[in-house]
């Protein structure tokens, strides 16, 4: 009989600091999708600045910046799926770099202060996101260790806890990621 | 330099080093005799305990025992030496004026963009806000040899510091203990953090907590922040206050530099990202300071401004790196 209730305690330990490490790991993923989305927030808030700022100055860019005021509406509404948004925040990196590629052909657009600021401003911004996309990762992985292996697993599947995706930039996003790569050398 | 000042510097060393191996003479004349006593004492007593008892381990311990003296005098001998020696070139008028007509002309010329300054150091309080919860009060401070330039649109100085806690425990003898002693770094960062970072030579998370512990508020606010970059983690552990700011003072390529400068060197490094700026020590155990003029060579030998150049040149390449970091289009 002692055997048996010191063998249900150990099991109930271990079952707790189970449960309680797989509610840690899965909170961290949170935590970290959490940070990735106030980092893409500091995104969408800088668009419309950058737009009225290149806008007049912008002649032959009109379609993008529409598309880039498009595409910010559209990730900021709610009715989008967590997939189209991956694919709409990649597209906006991509346009965003498009712009600032463009603003090469523009002297004193590339001069004014304004932009200088704004420029300053998307590299931090661009900086921040990878940082919590590494993060992220970071968390995912850790998640995915805890719940894919023994006895992680068995709790896992009780949990309802399945494996998540990392986050995996496409090239374009690679290079947009190093923001400051476009410039330093201008 | 004129000759004659280089003629006056070099009869300041040779003067210098008669007195040091004058003092180092006197605490060999009292140590030597000292041993030799002993192993004259310890052969009387084994052997007569031999010739009663012919009992081949009395010879063996006889031995061990004065092995074991001889290794504990030659360590107490050589930190001796080595006080002596460090005392004499760190501060001092040779040490001083070395300092002031030397490195100040040479490094501009060694070392571009740089300038040396031979009495300021590194300010306490900015020693002091660097955001190390330890360094935060020193009882006792020291600075000087500081150099400054800037790499790109990244300000920098740095310097040698002793910062050291004074500590009694109970009854015994209060010691000077050291909380850094080595090279210090302040560099103006083009970016700015709400957090604090704090990079730890790997090996401290055995007693972090300790230490923490007697700041426990603060330990509260630090978590340990685990990096994607397996070789980083194998050299240094990192403690944040939060997890995204973390990542984003420490670029791949920064801690690619930082494990290269680590393996390069030997030496530990520790960082602390606050505010806009980085701060981060290089340990410089006693005895081997960054920079000592040369001794036991002639003041025209180039080769301990080499030597030191080299070790500059290594931790440029540090600032350059978070000058990179931080590349913002000016």
């Amino acid at each position: 009989m002692q055997m048996i209730i010191i063998l249900a305690i150990i099991v109930l330990a271990v079952a707790i600091y189970y449960y309680n490490k797989l509610v840690r790991k899965q909170n961290e993923v949170t935590n970290a999708t959490g940070s990735i989305d106030a980092m893409l927030k500091n995104r969408y808030d800088l668009i419309p600045n950058l737009v009225d700022t290149v806008k007049a100055y912008m002649s032959y860019e009109k379609e993008v910046l529409g598309k880039l005021t498009a595409m910010r509406t559209k990730a900021l509404s709610d009715d989008v799926s967590a997939e189209d948004k991956l694919k709409l925040n990649s597209e906006i990196s991509g346009a965003l770099r498009q712009v600032m590629v463009a603003v090469e052909n523009y002297p004193d657009l590339k001069s004014s202060n304004n932009f200088l600021q704004l420029q300053q401003s998307w590299t931090d911004i661009e900086d921040r996101i990878s940082a919590s996309r590494r993060f992220y990762n970071n968390a995912v992985t850790e998640y995915n260790n805890a719940i894919q292996s023994f006895p992680g697993t068995l709790f896992a599947s009780l949990m309802g806890y399945k494996p998540k995706p990392v986050f995996e930039a496409a090239p374009a996003e690679t290079q947009g990621l190093s923001a400051k790569g476009l410039f330093s050398h201008s | 330099m004129n000759s004659s000042k280089l003629l006056v510097l070099e009869g300041l060393r040779k003067k210098l080093l008669l007195k040091v191996l004058m003092r180092v003479g006197i605490w060999m004349a009292v140590f030597l005799p000292a041993l030799g006593w002993l192993t004259w004492k310890v052969i009387q007593v084994y052997s007569h305990e031999f010739r009663i008892t012919n009992d081949g381990e009395i010879l063996l311990a006889a031995i061990g025992l004065l092995l074991f003296a001889y290794f504990l005098a030659a360590i107490y001998l050589s930190k001796k030496i080595k006080k002596i020696i460090y005392k004499y070139l760190y501060q001092g008028g040779y040490a001083d004026m070395y300092k002031a007509e030397i490195l100040v002309k040479a490094i501009p010329e060694m070392l571009p963009g740089l300038s040396y300054n031979a009495t300021q150091g590194i300010p306490r309080d900015d020693f002091s806000q660097s955001g190390f919860p330890l360094f935060r009060n020193p009882d006792r401070y020291y600075s000087s040899g500081e150099l400054t330039g800037a790499i790109g649109s990244t300000a920098f100085s740095f310097a040698e510091v002793l910062a050291e806690e004074y500590r009694q425990d109970g009854d015994s003898q209060p010691t000077w203990q050291d909380l850094f002693r080595g090279v210090f770094f302040v560099v103006d960062l083009q970016k700015h953090t709400d957090s604090n970072t704090l990079v730890y030579p790997d090996g401290v998370k055995y007693f972090a907590p300790l230490l923490l512990g007697k700041l426990s508020q603060e330990k509260l606010r630090y978590q340990r922040v685990k990096l994607e970059d397996v070789a980083f983690e194998k050299y240094f552990e990192v403690y944040g206050t939060d997890q995204t700011e973390t990542r984003y003072m420490l670029s791949p390529a920064l801690m690619d530099r930082m494990v290269d400068f680590t393996k390069q060197t030997g030496k530990k490094l520790q960082f602390s990202f606050k505010g806009s700026k980085a701060y981060f020590g290089i340990y410089y155990p006693m005895g081997k300071m960054l920079f000592i003029p040369p001794l036991f060579s002639s003041v025209n030998d180039t080769r301990t401004l080499e030597t030191y150049v080299a070790q500059v040149r290594m931790m440029t390449e540090i600032i350059k790196a978070l000058n990179m970091n931080a590349a913002y289009v000016k």
